[in-house]
């Protein structure tokens, strides 16, 4: 009897070596390919090198809703049949301030947010927005304006289907 | 020296002498084996496993952050999907992890343009998404299927927006239409 129960007491244990065995190996392979953060995506058209001319008529009863990104903050421009009180209209983006000028040296974001849902309120069916920036802005700034652009579920979508254009026009 | 201190002296003596044999004996024990408690062990195990298992990515493509490649952070919540990933770190341009062309200051020197420093054509990327498009329309030709012409631009936050029009524009001129940026989620518009 002693010396069965001697058998068992050495045997306390053994069996979750191979187990403890398995997850020692399963933790590594699983911290490889573990992801702390998750990845996104934001869809974008390819840039328009030269727009394609729309028929006049179409083109007089869309938007055409084009976002600069400049170093000044950012410029408007849409059909001058739409156009808003705050929009500066320069034929050339460089020859005019800003419609959104930067703020504590930052670009504006929210204030861009705000006259995009202006421009969205008389436009309801309008998702088309062409982006443009000069040419040394950087990437997460063309990222952030895109998501400024774009709104939310919650408040609403403004403009989420974004097509990029070469440089400022 | 009187009766009563003899006694004592003997008692001290005696008492003194058992206490060495004690010590002694417990010197002579053999030391108990120290036992790792495994239950405990094991407990902390299954709670990183179980961790670790939620954690585990699934994403189509595997997109690793380094100091050359961080990227901007954004609120969208579409998902990753299975396309061919155009890199743009802060010293190259990769296709699917493969580099094919070396930034300076972060721009494609112009020899490696089609057209010259205004060029937006980057020969040695259009050369490499060429082949990639073959290899996709060969895989589909036998999967009946359509080659969709995505890719996955995935780009360090610091990287101009100049390169980034000229490498649309190289992977339009290789057939390929549709395109999504890449980002880190947690960012963008509060």
């Amino acid at each position: 009897m002693a010396s069965k129960r001697r058998e068992l007491a050495s045997f306390e244990g053994d069996p979750l070596i191979p187990i403890m065995n398995l997850v020692c190996m399963l933790i590594p392979l699983l911290l490889y390919g573990a992801v702390f953060v998750r990845f996104i995506t934001l869809e974008v058209n390819s840039p328009k090198i030269q727009q394609a001319q729309q028929p006049p008529d179409e083109q007089e009863e869309k938007l055409n809703l084009t976002v600069m990104v400049t170093d000044q903050g950012f410029h408007f421009k849409v059909n001058p049949k739409f156009r808003l009180p705050w929009m500066s209209m320069a034929t050339e983006t460089g020859s005019a301030g800003p419609d959104i000028p930067k703020k504590d040296d930052d670009w504006d974001f929210d204030e861009l947010n705000k006259k995009l849902k202006e421009l969205k309120e008389n436009h309801r069916e309008e998702t088309s927005l062409i982006l443009g920036a000069e040419d040394d802005i950087n990437y997460e700034v063309i990222i952030k304006t895109m998501d400024y652009s774009r709104g939310n579920q919650d408040e609403g979508l403004l403009f989420p289907n974004v097509t990029l254009t070469r440089g400022v026009v | 020296m009187s009766p009563q201190t003899l006694d004592n002296d003997a008692v001290d003596a005696v008492w003194l002498k058992k206490r060495k044999e004690k010590k002694e004996k417990r010197r002579q024990r053999p030391p108990e084996s120290f036992k790792l408690n495994i239950n405990s062990l094991m407990d902390a195990f299954t709670i990183i496993l179980c961790f670790l298992l939620k954690s585990f990515g699934s994403d189509p493509v595997q997109i690793r952050e380094s100091d050359d490649l961080r990227l901007p952070r954004s609120s969208s919540e579409a998902p990753l999907i299975d396309a061919v990933v155009i890199s743009i770190s802060s010293r190259s341009i990769s296709v699917n992890d493969v580099k094919v062309v070396d930034l300076r200051n972060g721009a494609v020197d112009e020899s490696m343009k089609r057209d010259g420093q205004e060029g937006l054509m980057i020969n040695p990327l259009y050369d490499a998404l060429k082949e990639k498009v073959q290899h996709y329309k060969m895989i589909a030709a036998r999967g009946q299927s359509q080659f969709e012409g995505k890719a996955l631009v995935v780009a360090h936050s610091k990287t101009s927006y100049r390169l980034i029009t000229e490498v649309l524009y190289t992977a339009g001129q290789a057939e390929f239409e549709k395109f999504k940026f890449v980002a880190a989620e947690g960012g963008g518009q509060e």
